[in-house]
């Protein structure tokens, strides 16, 4: 497999944003829940 | 509808179409027509893919499915950034180091040519249908609401589409998605402004949010383990990862948005760039449905948001019943707004009795509210047991032509029209894509110029799109027809991912064992269908559709092992003695 091959199958810090910002989501979603029910 | 109306949505449908034909015209080769030329950004990858997914139904059902549900409906995309991330690490790059067009060129590359032409087949026969539904739904609501001629609108949504997909390709499908989003998401943050405005003085958006929370409408997460609740965290993480999986992973009309990405890196941002903000564009367009419901605590709403069907009560002879439970619905709303007025008043005072008291008052109220609008839909059912009852799809256009100002509603309407024709486009642009390169170009014999191709698939897209409007002129004719193209999907869904998972993951199982294994899934699960949920239509079949995904793909995967292990043993000696 090449270099570039490598990289593109390599975990990116981009994929790290999108769980973290959905985990942030989920955590709202909590705070609203419990806010305003 | 006023002039101002018209002249909005027809400036704004005119203006996509004829902007989506003067930037695209001109395809030179194949490569330009089929993949833009390999040369799109990130952004407009992502917004493609989201365009795409976001169809009239989006904008039309989903605040309706908040008014009466609440917003737990978003659960159902949890699955999704995980399926993004999968897609990102496994399928872009091995698509892209394959240089396809197709989703299903790689199928043959992995395996054989009747593998790839055995899941272009599939593929054609499901999204087809789908095609046509993508035009009746919107096309029905609408005619319903406005009154006009549901063929007409059907002719005219798809016309306008194949007026520049087949002109432009894919580049003008993702060059127009780009103008449809932003009109789509324009049109909705106006509306969400506007709703509020609507709401009396003293409820600002904080305790609006309190008002929709005391009747359980911000009831967003359920992480129990309930089964027979359609929408919970779990069913969402694990049945959505899978349906996304599927949808943006194995079918041409998404992964061909993402192969025009310029680079490896493009598509994958693109893609990345819907992980982020699928989930929030849900949440807003379900926010804007429990806006809607904070404003008819307000104000009086009809029983039933179908005017077709009050219409159809109103001229039987359950009129009178349906007068009496009217007037029972008006006073019950006066009683509503009395409430919500001591619930707004205690929480003002921040007295924590009062408003306990003021949330049970409004329990209360909704539990009777809910008793009338059931009873509503039985007389409904009693004067006339076809018409649809459920009226979830027209709440938000109902509050839109009754409330909106001129001009805003104009807006609206190009919104759902927009969204209608997004998914409209890809839909029959992959279609066109997969007749004429992976049916028509690698069956034929003789070698044909690039020029001849892109004809081709000029004319194979406008001939799914004369198909496509001839299922939705058709459509009407079939009680559920919504329903039916959702049980077809899953009925294919399940088998072609699971090709493609063998494809990715199981690198010893070759082309033989996958394509008499698909063919023999195709057959059980068709027979599962036809035995445990073709015969019952009433509703009580013995097995949910959605659980056809999870067979068919388990399926294939399984019964591809056992032939490839049977294959291996008849060859082995053979292989020995040489």
């Amino acid at each position: 497999m090449s270099r570039e091959e490598d990289e593109n199958r390599a975990w990116k810090k981009e994929y790290s944003i999108v769980l973290l910002l959905n985990f942030i989501y989920i955590l709202i979603f909590m705070y609203i829940m419990t806010s305003f029910t | 509808m006023g002039t101002l109306d018209w002249t909005i949505l027809c400036g704004t449908l005119l203006f996509i179409v004829s902007y989506g034909v003067w930037r695209t015209k001109g395809s030179k080769n194949v490569d330009d027509y089929v993949r833009a030329g390999g040369e799109a950004k990130w952004w407009t990858i992502g917004l493609s893919v989201m365009a795409t997914q976001a169809s009239a139904i989006t904008f039309l059902s989903t605040p309706g499915q908040a008014f009466h549900d609440g917003m737990g409906f978003v659960q159902f995309y949890f699955g999704l950034p995980l399926a993004m991330i999968i897609i990102c690490l496994v399928f872009i790059p091995i698509y892209h180091k394959m240089k396809i067009y197709t989703a299903y060129e790689f199928l043959e590359g992995r395996f054989d040519l009747k593998t790839r032409s055995l899941a272009a087949i599939l593929f054609l026969i499901q999204r087809g249908l789908a095609a046509g539904i993508t035009i009746f739904a919107p096309s029905i609501i609408l005619s319903a609401v406005l009154g006009w001629d549901l063929r007409t609108l059907n002719v005219i949504i798809g016309s306008l589409v194949i007026i520049y997909t087949v002109s432009g390709g894919t580049k003008a499908v993702s060059v127009t998605q780009k103008q449809q989003m932003f009109i789509i998401m324009t049109g909705m943050f106006i509306t969400f402004f506007f709703i509020l405005g609507y709401l009396p003085a003293d409820i600002n958006f904080s305790k609006a949010l309190k008002i929709a929370g005391a009747s359980n409408k911000l009831e967003i997460l359920d992480f129990s383990m309930n089964t027979t609740s359609r929408y919970t965290f779990w069913s969402g993480i694990t049945g959505g990862l899978f349906l996304a999986l599927a949808y943006f992973g194995t079918d041409q009309s998404q992964v061909q948005r993402y192969l025009t990405g310029k680079s490896v890196r493009e598509s994958q941002l693109g893609l990345v760039f819907n992980g982020i903000f699928k989930i929030p564009m849900q949440f807003f367009i379900l926010l804007v449905g429990v806006m809607v419901f904070v404003f008819y605590q307000y104000n009086p709403s009809p029983l039933n948001f179908n005017p077709a069907a009050t219409q159809t009560v109103m001229e039987s002879e359950y009129a009178e019943d349906y007068r009496l439970l009217q007037e029972g619905q008006v006073a019950l709303e006066a009683e509503k707004r009395i409430a919500q007025n001591n619930f707004s008043a205690a929480l003002e005072i921040k007295e924590y009795a009062a408003v306990e008291m003021a949330k049970q008052q409004i329990i209360d109220i909704n539990k009777k509210d809910s008793v009338n609008r059931v009873a509503a839909k039985t007389i409904i059912k009693q004067a006339d047991e076809n018409i649809e009852t459920n009226d979830k799809d027209y709440v938000f256009i109902h509050f839109i032509l009754n409330n909106l100002p001129k001009g805003l509603i104009g807006l609206l309407l190009a919104v759902i029209l927009s969204a209608a024709m997004s998914s409209t486009a890809s839909e029959l642009n992959a279609l066109g894509t997969i007749t004429a390169l992976d049916l028509y170009k690698r069956n034929r014999k003789e070698e044909q110029t690039e020029q001849h191709y892109v004809k081709a698939s000029k004319w194979f897209t406008f001939l799914w799109g004369v198909i496509a409007i001839g299922i939705a002129n058709v459509a009407s004719l079939f009680d559920n027809l919504i329903q039916l193209v959702n049980i077809i999907g899953s009925i294919f869904y399940g088998n072609v991912l699971g090709i493609f998972l063998l494809a990715f993951f199981f690198k010893f199982v070759k082309g033989n064992a996958v394509f008499f294994a698909a063919v023999l899934t195709q057959i059980i699960v068709c027979v599962i269908y036809y035995n445990l949920i073709h015969i019952y239509p009433s509703g009580e079949e013995k097995l949910g559709y959605l659980w056809l995904n999870f067979i068919g793909a388990a399926l294939v995967i399984i019964t591809a092992f056992v032939f490839e292990a049977f294959d291996r043993m008849l060859n082995r000696p053979l292989a020995a003695s040489r």
